[in-house]
């Protein structure tokens, strides 16, 4: 059992904040990410708990055993930097032995889990390789495998992938994510790449200048964001601002933008006359030729911009004062001009309280 | 069949161009391998000795002062390269891993030595060095040898400091080393082929510095590179025995060179040059 609590926990540079989390609890054998742009204090946080920084205030448990202040030597955590920090001037076997030969362990133990866990990473055969000779996916697997093979509590990742290239990046991020699982240590994930924290997390805690401002599953964080920093930092988002002018007992409420368009949404918790933003992703807009349909959330829009991608049409279609993104599929693409129209699916459209 | 590249007349040219560049490069030091070797010279012309031996190294070898020659040029050089390095770890250090405002400006300065001609440093530090009594001192050659040393080695070991990546430190110490450990572990090893390379140019710096040690070492303490001037020069005339002398200077450099293949990268020369 590894859980890991932070507590009040507080950094800052002059008068940047650069971490100030109030309380946040890292469950067992779980796959935890911190999101956020750079200089949102995820990098801080993620090195006050390995113990590079000492925080300002606060406190640090693993299983209710406090940390802060216990050099990074002693934590039993292992981390894997974003440049890797291999050591240049020892081959791969000593760079992943290197932990264990200070812990002066038997050479034939050593030997063994080090040839385990190159296997692990699938690198067994390149022991007597230096770092210089690799690939950058290849190093960037020796750090893992120096990481993993000291069996530690905790594993730690600085944006292990942001130096590799995109179509290697896909594929490494299956590949962590399965390791981690597989071996069952509580991980610490810190990246800047929403596509990344959404497909290798469990639970992910988007932060910004130096606060958490919502934690939740990948699925919590993208379809109903609690703030309009997340609605726009995760995916695209289009906005519409307006007032709550009424809420129903089926759990729906109706938006009046500024422009008086009525706009049907879920509505959470949500008091009527409280001004608020609609957020809508591109895919759950819908848009099909004038007339076609009327009711409930069908407006009439004009294509300003269309963008043709192969396997989808990217539109941005101008909405009384507000611009609206729309993902669609290619099977007819409109033209710009044309009016067109459109339809918000009312259990897709998050409001957030402004 | 196809004509190999080399008969081709491109290929042809290259080889005229480097059998050009080999000539000049190497010329001189036949001549020099030839001269110290040369015992008696044919009456009727001057490209072919009548007679091959090593006499003139058995004649300079039981000169007492070229005896002292041999041992000044070889005790001086090794304090020289010792000392430049104490000063240019703790600088290198400064300079390959802190930033601060001006650093850009002193590395500069640093550099001055390398480009005021010597003759003018010698003109300006032999007034000082007499006023403080380190003219024809061992100490004050040793001073004036350091003047241009100093900038090869705090450029090669600044350039393996800015090598080192902080996070190495970090790495090391999450896997559980202890602050000493980081430095002898991690720092030391990635150190030292600097330190080396500063050491290789420090070293025949020293072994081939003559203007400087002409000016405030003479007559007391005369190195292999003054001696050569003497025998060429105004005193003896004797070409030989100044062949013979310079072949004394060149044979270090034949370890120095191979010691520079196996140990200096191109980043820490290129750190010189820079």
């Amino acid at each position: 059992m590894v859980k890991i609590v932070l507590k009040n926990l507080k950094k800052s540079y002059g008068n940047v904040v650069a971490c100030d989390i109030d309380y946040l609890e890292i469950k067992d054998k779980e796959f935890f990410t911190f999101l956020g742009p750079s200089g949102s204090g995820k990098t801080t946080t993620l090195r006050i708990i390995a113990g590079f920084i000492e925080p300002d205030a606060g406190e640090i448990y693993i299983d209710d055993k406090p940390i802060v202040g216990v050099p990074p030597e002693k934590r039993n955590m292992a981390m894997v930097f974003q440049s890797y920090a291999l050591f240049p001037h020892m081959t791969v076997f000593d760079n992943v032995a290197f932990g264990l030969t200070l812990k002066k362990l038997p050479k034939e133990e050593i030997k063994k889990r080090v040839e385990n866990a190159l296997e692990l990473v699938r690198l067994s055969g390149l022991e007597d390789r230096y770092p210089r000779q690799l690939s950058g996916g290849q190093q960037q697997r020796v750090a893992v495998a120096r990481a993993i093979v000291m069996e530690p509590e905790v594993l730690l990742f600085d944006e292990p992938l942001s130096n590799l290239d995109a179509k290697l990046r896909e594929a490494v991020r299956f590949e962590l994510r399965e390791l981690q699982k597989k071996l069952g240590i509580t991980s610490i994930y810190v990246t800047h790449d929403q596509a990344e924290a959404l497909v290798i997390s469990d639970r992910i805690a988007v932060m910004n200048e130096g606060k958490i401002i919502q934690v939740g599953s990948p699925t919590e964080i993208y379809e109903k964001p609690e703030s309009k920093f997340i609605a726009d930092f995760i995916g695209v988002s289009s906005f519409i601002e307006g007032k709550i002018i009424d809420v129903d007992e089926e759990g729906y409420a109706t938006l009046e933008s500024e422009d008086g368009l009525k706009i049907k949404v879920t509505c959470g918790r949500i008091e009527k006359g409280t001004k608020a933003s609609l957020a809508i992703r591109p895919e759950y807009v819908e848009v099909f030729p004038t007339k076609e349909r009327s009711g409930i959330n069908v407006f009439e829009g004009e294509i300003k911009r269309v963008a043709y991608l192969g396997d989808s049409v990217d539109y941005r279609v101008s909405l009384g004062k507000w611009e609206i993104r729309v993902r669609d599929v290619p099977t007819r693409v409109f033209r710009v001009g044309e009016k067109i129209g459109l339809w918000f699916n009312p259990n897709k459209c998050v409001v957030i309280a402004r | 069949m196809k004509k190999h590249w080399i008969l081709s007349p491109k290929g042809l040219g290259n080889i005229f161009i480097a059998a050009i560049l080999l000539f000049y490069v190497l010329f001189p030091m036949v001549v020099v391998v030839f001269w110290s070797v040369a015992e008696k010279w044919f009456p009727e012309h001057w490209w072919a000795p009548e007679k091959i031996g090593l006499s003139w190294f058995k004649a300079l070898f039981k000169l007492v002062d070229v005896q002292l020659s041999f041992i000044q040029t070889f005790t001086i050089a090794p304090i020289v390269v010792a000392l430049t390095a104490l000063i240019s770890i703790p600088a290198g250090y400064v300079f390959g891993t802190k930033s601060f405002p001006g650093k850009r400006l002193l590395e500069n300065i640093f550099l001055i030595p390398l480009v005021v001609p010597a003759i003018a440093t010698g003109i300006s530090i032999l007034s000082v060095y007499t006023a403080w009594g380190l003219r024809n001192t061992y100490w004050g050659v040793i001073l004036a040898h350091m003047i241009g040393a100093t900038p090869y080695m705090l450029r090669c070991v600044s350039a393996a400091f800015e090598g080192i990546d902080p996070a190495w430190e970090e790495a090391a110490r999450n896997l559980g080393a202890t602050r000493w450990q980081v430095i002898w572990k991690i720092l030391v090893p990635n150190i030292i082929p600097g330190i080396l390379a500063g050491a290789i140019f420090a070293f025949s710096w020293s072994i081939n510095e003559f203007v400087l040690t002409l000016l405030v070492g003479f007559p007391t303490v005369t190195t292999l590179a003054v001696k050569v001037y003497q025998y060429i020069g105004g005193y003896y005339i004797t070409p030989n025995a100044a062949a013979a002398v310079s072949i004394f200077l060149t044979l270090p450099s034949i370890p120095i060179v191979l010691a520079m293949e196996k140990y200096v990268k191109a980043e820490y020369v290129a750190g010189v040059a820079r």
